[in-house]
């Protein structure tokens, strides 16, 4: 028998805060979404980038985070060096650090829309597409998802 | 690699010590790794130790555009401490947003003011979105 695939979650990094986290779960299924100070009773914060990316495809989970020009570059290497990571979100620069219940629109508007359907292992997708896409993240359910860049 | 301090611009000193033979080996190995020079290694070790030791709470790692300030045991760098500052405008709000310790927040900002230039560096360096490479 084939067995089903076990949904992905959303692991919020440490530059995300608690708030944005908060936010997400009132617009979402609660267990989407959980912030890496809180999994694993927080052990999993001193892990530096590439193995926070391994143990992340490990447990199925979906590394949100500011972008960080490091983070991607560490997913490459992790490729390069024949392992998988877990797939990533990055918010854009134009998507400020403490605009909660943007980000928070932002991800679980693409989330709801198509990301959750989605194989994330080694995926990369930047929120939103471009800088002039801010504020108009997913405004009506089921219109095209135009709001995100992907990578692969 | 990058130094956390570039020497090449500032003026510098010699310093020298004895240490064990493995050590040395060490270091010898570490710095082929890390394709430079032994007296370049050296150099940054003793920079980032000396600097871990004046500001604690500090310590420094790998990031695409060279060495980098972060908070250890966490995964935020203390360019993010400062980019968060400026739009929380005080250590408290900066504080709730990460759910640290105020003191965390004081560290990394003490950090970031004694080293303007090189939190600067660090930030424009992570600016610009990579193309993912597999």
């Amino acid at each position: 028998m084939k067995e089903k695939p076990t949904p992905y979650r959303l692991l919020a990094d440490e530059n995300t805060s608690h708030r944005f986290v908060a936010a997400c779960r009132r617009l979402v299924n609660e267990s989407a979404i959980v912030h890496i100070a809180t999994w694993e009773d927080g052990s999993w914060l001193g892990l530096d980038d590439a193995a926070l990316l391994i143990a992340c495809a490990e447990h199925g989970l979906v590394l949100v985070a500011f972008d960080r020009a490091t983070l991607p570059w560490h997913a490459g290497q992790v490729l390069r060096a024949g392992e998988s990571h877990g797939g990533l979100v990055l918010f854009r620069r134009s998507v400020r650090s403490t605009d909660y219940g943007y980000q928070a629109r932002l991800l679980t508007g693409f989330w709801t829309n198509d990301g959750e359907q989605w194989d994330w292992r080694n995926r990369v997708v930047y929120l939103p597409k471009s800088p002039d896409d801010q504020r108009r993240p997913f405004a009506k359910p089921g219109s095209a998802p135009s709001a995100f860049g992907l990578a692969r | 690699m990058h130094s956390v301090h570039n020497t090449e611009v500032m003026s510098s000193a010699y310093v020298s010590g004895r240490v064990p033979a493995r050590y040395e080996r060490l270091v010898a190995k570490q710095a082929r790794a890390a394709r430079t020079s032994k007296s370049d290694l050296v150099a940054r070790y003793v920079i980032e130790k000396s600097l871990e030791t004046e500001f604690p709470g500090i310590s420094f790692r790998d990031s695409l555009s060279g060495r980098e300030a972060y908070l250890t045991g966490h995964r935020v760098a203390v360019w993010e401490v400062v980019a968060v500052h400026e739009e929380a405008k005080t250590v408290e709000k900066t504080a709730e947003h990460f759910r640290w310790p105020r003191v965390l927040v004081r560290r990394a900002l003490a950090y970031a003011k004694a080293f303007p230039d090189e939190i600067g560096r660090s930030r424009e360096g992570e600016t610009d979105t990579l193309p993912v490479a597999g």
